[in-house]
């Protein structure tokens, strides 16, 4: 769905764009007015905004304030589309995202106002341009003006502009939304995310930990094995003796029984 | 541990020894084996980390600035060039007057004979209507006032892209996060938008002649013009297409910024500049 989304704002922007370039080409190309002019030679005069700026006639003068109204409200669009669509970058980043949030929706905002005063003044000129006399809206065939090219951008603008702040406003609402319930999660789940925070801090912690643990042990280990060998040596030394003390008993009176019977033959010896 | 009475073998002595271990050994492993486990964690995520710092050396270099710099540096060269060639009929026999107009062109320069002063009644004409005296909507200030915009315009471009590398530069050695470099990108993308587009516009008005060369024929007094202008048909075509490789280098930045939201990937420049978006 985000994809889908961000395809969306990328396309409408794409056409926002293309659009007030269109507007900004047509504004200073087309001949805007005609004019009917009896000297040097009979005829009509087509005149486009470059040659209305430099014109003689007041009349002329006070149009050309009014399709540069135009052509400073496309220029606005164009710098308005890529600013929300920068600020909407930004907000992708998650670096500074309720600025720039507040940035798309003003962006938005501001090319639908744009776009609005763009058909508003374009209805305008062509009222005004009927009013005067001897000057007329210059046409591309008897029926179709070329004023009304610009007018066609206008209304494509404003029906582009729309629907990109309607995708960006409604993004922002679900936003919002998400953003209070993430808050309420927060509130109960607060400890097991400190928990997570302080993992990065603890893992050297561990190590450290784990390697004292470990000589601990090994200690112990060896400890342990000692204390217990000189507990075996000692059973054996036991045993040992044990074993030995009887033996030692016999020899000794298998040494009196040999003194004796020593005794007894040297006393008989004596006797005879 | 031993019963009274009982005999001790060489043999028996090894297999008392293995029953002592066996006791111990059951605690030991355990422990030992939690203790293992914790310590390849740790070991794994510090390898992890080395390995980011490797792919993060591995970061190409972004040419969007070098191109910039080299097609502002090209079309600074084009600027030179004749701005137009006016061709119309002469008064003489099988003559034809044929002019290149290049920059800071005014009335002098084209010359005073009254072959010249064809050219100079194509612009602004002596014989003035009430309205105007301009019939095709360029005068002589615009072959001077608009090459001098144009050539600002993209002596600015040329030092936003050298800022640009500059900053990929020092970006090299400090390395920033993704979010803030792709930010930085997408601004200057944004300013060389504005600033290309209004050279655009600026340019575009010597198109607007042909229109006026076809409805205010009766009040010129040349006839038979040809008006064709090669620089700005080739500063056209390099702004329009300058303006649509930025519009989709930023579109790329979004993209790749949106899928390394979702996947949660680690986030490396590497990573984000895979495909066309290298530029």
């Amino acid at each position: 769905m985000k994809k889908v989304l961000t395809d969306k704002v990328g396309k409408l922007t794409a056409w926002i764009m293309f659009l007030s370039i269109i507007g900004l080409a047509f504004t200073s190309i087309l001949p805007w007015i005609s004019v009917t002019e009896t000297t040097p030679v009979e005829g009509e005069l087509f005149f486009n905004l470059e040659m209305m700026e430099k014109s003689h006639n007041e009349d002329i003068i006070n149009l050309s304030e009014k399709i540069n109204l135009i052509d400073t409200s496309f220029f606005l669009v164009l710098i308005f589309s890529i600013l929300s669509y920068l600020s909407f970058i930004i907000y992708r980043s998650r670096t500074c995202s309720s600025f720039a949030q507040l940035m798309i929706i003003v962006g938005g905002c501001a090319i639908i106002i744009l776009s609005v005063l763009i058909i508003f003044s374009n209805f305008n000129f062509i009222k005004t341009v009927e009013d005067i006399e001897g000057i007329s809206a210059s046409y591309m065939f008897t029926s179709i003006k070329y004023a009304y090219m610009p007018l066609i951008v206008g209304v494509g603008l404003l029906i582009s502009s729309v629907s990109y702040t309607g995708i960006v406003v409604f993004y922002s609402i679900r936003y919002f939304r998400d953003q209070l319930k993430q808050k309420k999660s927060t509130q109960k789940t607060s400890e097991p995310e400190k928990i997570s925070k302080k993992t990065t801090e603890k893992d050297e912690e561990n190590i450290t930990k784990t390697m004292l643990l470990k000589e601990d042990l090994r200690k112990k280990s060896t400890e342990h094995l000692t204390s217990e060998c000189t507990e075996i040596e000692d059973w054996l030394k036991d045993e040992l003796q044990n074993i030995e003390s009887p033996t030692k008993n016999i020899k000794e009176q298998m040494e009196k029984e040999e003194e004796e019977t020593k005794e007894e033959t040297k006393e008989k010896e004596e006797d005879e | 541990m031993y019963r009274e009475g009982e005999e001790m073998n060489p043999n028996k002595e090894d297999s008392l020894n293995e029953d002592f271990f066996l006791t111990t050994k059951n605690e030991k492993t355990t422990k030992e084996e939690i203790l293992d486990e914790n310590f390849k964690n740790v070991k794994g995520l510090k390898e992890k980390k080395s390995e980011d710092k490797k792919t993060i050396m591995k970061k190409p270099f972004l040419k969007s600035g070098i191109i910039l710099v080299i097609v502002a540096v090209i079309c600074l060269g084009i600027i030179y060039a004749p701005w137009a060639y006016v061709k119309c009929d002469s008064d003489y026999e099988d003559g034809k007057v044929d002019k290149f107009i290049f920059k800071n062109c005014d009335e002098d320069d084209i010359g005073y004979d009254n072959e010249s002063q064809k050219i100079i009644n194509i612009f602004e004409s002596n014989n003035c209507s009430n309205s105007s005296c301009n019939y095709v909507g360029l005068t002589f200030d615009d072959f001077s006032n608009t090459p001098k915009i144009t050539f600002y315009g993209f002596s600015f471009l040329a030092l936003l892209g050298l800022i640009f590398i500059i900053f990929q530069l020092i970006e090299r050695k400090h390395s920033f996060s993704v979010e803030r470099f792709t930010i930085v990108h997408s601004i200057f993308s944004t300013v060389t938008i504005i600033v290309s587009t209004f050279l655009f516009v600026l340019i575009i008005k010597f198109f607007g002649i042909y229109f006026l060369l076809y409805y205010n024929d009766p009040f010129l007094t040349t006839k038979n013009i040809v008006f064709v202008s090669p620089v700005a048909v080739t500063l056209l075509f390099t702004l329009a297409a300058i303006i649509k490789v930025t519009f989709s280098i930023m579109k790329i930045n979004c993209i790749e910024l949106e899928k390394n939201l979702n996947t949660n990937e680690p986030k490396n420049p590497f990573f984000i500049y895979k495909g066309g978006s290298k530029l």
